[in-house]
């Protein structure tokens, strides 16, 4: 018995002896992002950001400066759903400024792969609310942060191409509150759960 | 009556402080979740039901995120178990612990990352009655309580072209002592449908139903070494070889029973297994359709390693299919699993009673009454949880096989044939407080035992009356 102790105490030892490397210039940076985003994100993110689950948001094309922020906001954990906690937190909290400049040039630089489009009419709709706004909410035009189709704006992200689900449940999260984006609460505060599946299809198609 | 409810008050107190004491800390949870610092339901849909991530993070061999110093994790089952009809025909008591608390055990993990090529789990458990029980519930016997449970070591390699974009190839080689533990569909034997169940059945001399040696019989008895590798997230293969776990592998059957007849099962040198599995993903659906199987020379006896084997041959075929979204889950997995055993040692045998062997055999095993017998195991399971808190599962198993008086010797009066048949169905409710602390209650009724759809044992006993209530409290820290 002391023997198979002895064994298992002497294989968590060697367990417990860590070493990491952290890659220094650009290439390696870019390398080593490009590593991780292949080995560990694409298993949920899918293959260069096209994520296949709802689940799980697409990044390829994403805007860089959008993927920095989130990353950051996870590891510092002001990024707090549900979600982000279960699934993220962990992810982020090993990764250190270049390695996330990394991952965000990474899936800005992917082709993303186009979704399977939904009801035309909803889409419709949706397109309309997306360009136009809707005046009596009021909910003002979203071209205005997320481009003309929505291709993402500086630090506002990329929402084409991004599954319905997904889109549908950031923003009820960011209309209770449970996920932080100060500037997109006002925005959204009106939206009911059609307009959302509206604007979602839209996007979904794009 | 007065000591169940107290009983039945004890549980619910210990849940509720478990789950209010669990609260304010997200990170109690086992080592794989502290190691990649998610939660248990990036891996799990309920323990141990695992994702497409989790089968994902179990083929690149636990190697997913940061090692942690002291990998360690813990897991203990407290539990009530209601039977029909807890006495015998004479009225005796059969079920140990009818009605009352009982603690079974807890296990150990040392489960993690080594290197970025090297992972596994280490469990160890102690089982309060790991050495029986006497009808009181108190636990006898002389078998060591504590002792290796299951093992998966992996090294693992990784493969990616110049211009991919997810893995093309994971590959790798695993050491474990549990024919299906290394399996990451729960449709395989170690860690299917039931997840756990009351520790006590009905005290019968012939209520072990039989089980083929893939499914569940040879688990911390055998060392299994193979390579498999995972295409795309396409196409699964993987070989194996069993062998007895003595010598240098002695560690991977720890605790158990080596020194009685049929303490352990002992193979005669390395014995094959395969598998081969589809599997599909498509927005929140994944599916999977595959096939496993081994080939296995038993000797009739753990202690006559001389003798001649006898040849085990099971085949199986499997599916799952997994809707995962939030908030809800649906998932589901069919098992049939097909034995064939040429019973070359075993057969002619002496059979003390019921009289159908004149031969030797070895003197020692089983002793069956034909050249060779079959067995077939059908499993069901569909379950359905919201927000992955709230679960409700209902599942059927079925045994069937031919005749053999000499391997399922029930005593029945009338003299009917005996056939190993069993059925029944399983309804189960969950509810998860929090991720790593699982509230069940698991209804297990049989339609048909020993063979019998009705007094099987020929004393008036039907199957109905080993149906069992079973209110369990599971938790993983």
């Amino acid at each position: 018995m002391n023997k198979h102790i002895a064994a298992i105490i002497g294989s968590t030892l060697v367990w417990g002896m860590s070493t990491t490397q952290a890659a220094e210039s650009p290439d390696a940076v870019n390398k080593a992002a490009a590593k991780v985003a292949v080995e560990v994100c694409s298993s949920c993110h899918g293959p260069g950001g096209n994520s296949i689950s709802p689940t799980f948001p697409r990044l390829a094309a994403q805007r860089e400066e959008y993927i920095v922020n989130q990353l950051k906001a996870f590891k510092s954990r002001k990024r707090a759903e549900q979600d982000a906690h279960d699934f993220m937190w962990g992810m982020a909290a090993p990764l250190d400024d270049k390695l996330i400049g990394g991952l965000a040039h990474y899936y800005a630089s992917q082709i993303p792969s186009p979704m399977k489009p939904g009801d035309p009419v909803l889409i419709a709709k949706g397109r309309d609310m997306f360009e136009k706004g809707v005046a009596s909410k009021p909910l003002p035009p979203c071209v205005t942060c997320h481009g003309k189709n929505g291709e993402g704006i500086g630090e506002f992200p990329r929402l084409a191409g991004q599954h319905a689900a997904y889109i549908v449940k950031q923003i009820t999260l960011i209309q209770s509150l449970l996920r932080a984006a100060p500037v997109m609460h006002g925005i959204v505060s009106d939206m009911n759960g059609a307009d959302m599946k509206a604007v979602a299809e839209f996007l979904q198609s794009k | 009556m007065a000591t169940h409810r107290l009983n039945f008050l004890w549980l619910i107190v210990a849940a509720g402080i478990l789950s209010l004491t669990s609260l304010p800390s997200a990170h109690a949870v086992p080592s794989y979740a502290r190691q990649t610092g998610q939660q248990c339901i990036a891996c799990h849909v309920s323990f141990p039901e695992l994702t497409p991530y989790g089968r994902y993070f179990k083929l690149t061999g636990y190697t997913i995120g940061e090692r942690q110093l002291l990998p360690f994790a813990v897991m203990g089952q407290v539990g009530m178990t209601w039977t029909q009809q807890a006495h015998d025909s004479a009225g005796v008591l059969q079920v140990p612990r009818d009605g009352g608390v009982v603690a079974t055990g807890g296990s150990v993990f040392v489960a993690g990352k080594a290197t970025d090529n090297l992972g596994g789990f280490v469990q160890w458990t102690f089982d309060n009655f790991a050495g029986g029980s006497d009808i009181s519930g108190n636990p006898t016997g002389g078998t060591s309580h504590s002792g290796i449970d299951n093992v998966d070591l992996r090294l693992v390699g990784k493969h990616a072209g110049p211009d991919a974009k997810e893995l093309d190839f994971i590959y790798g080689l695993t050491l474990h002592n549990n024919p299906t533990a290394q399996d990451v569909w729960n449709s395989t034997p170690a860690f299917g449908f039931p997840f756990t169940g009351p520790p006590f059945l009905f005290v019968d001399s012939d209520n072990a139903t039989p089980a083929a040696l893939v499914d569940g019989s040879m688990g911390q008895h055998v060392a299994g070494m193979g390579g498999y590798f995972f295409w795309k997230k396409t196409l699964y293969g993987e070989v194996s070889f069993y062998r007895t776990a003595d010598g240098a592998f002695s560690w991977l059957r720890a605790g158990q029973d080596t020194a009685s007849d049929q303490g352990v099962n002992r193979l005669n040198g390395y014995n094959p297994y395969w598998r081969l599995a589809l599997n599909h993903e498509w927005g929140p659906h994944s599916i999977m359709v595959g096939t496993f199987g081994m080939i296995a020379n038993k000797y009739p006896s753990n202690l006559v390693p001389t003798s001649g084997t006898d040849r085990y041959t099971d085949t199986a075929l499997d599916a799952q299919y997994q809707y995962i979204t939030d908030p809800h889950t649906f998932t589901a997995q069919v098992t049939y699993i097909h034995e064939k055993t040429d019973w070359d040692a075993s057969f002619p045998a002496v059979v003390a009673t019921g009289g159908c062997g004149v031969g030797t055999g070895i003197g020692a095993g089983p002793t069956p009454c034909g050249s060779s017998s079959t067995l077939n195991t059908t499993r069901l399971k569909a379950a359905y949880y919201y927000q992955r808190k709230y679960g409700a599962t209902a599942a059927y198993f079925q045994t069937t096989g031919g005749a053999d008086a000499g391997l399922y010797p029930t005593v029945d009066p009338a003299g009917n044939p005996i056939f190993p048949d069993q059925r029944g169905y399983i309804l189960q409710l969950d509810y998860l407080p929090i991720q790593n602390v699982r509230l069940m209650l698991q209804y297990t009724g049989f339609l048909k035992y020993n063979g019998a759809s009705g007094n099987y044992d020929g004393l008036g006993r039907n199957p109905r009356d080993n149906n069992q209530l079973f209110l369990n409290l599971w938790v993983a820290f």
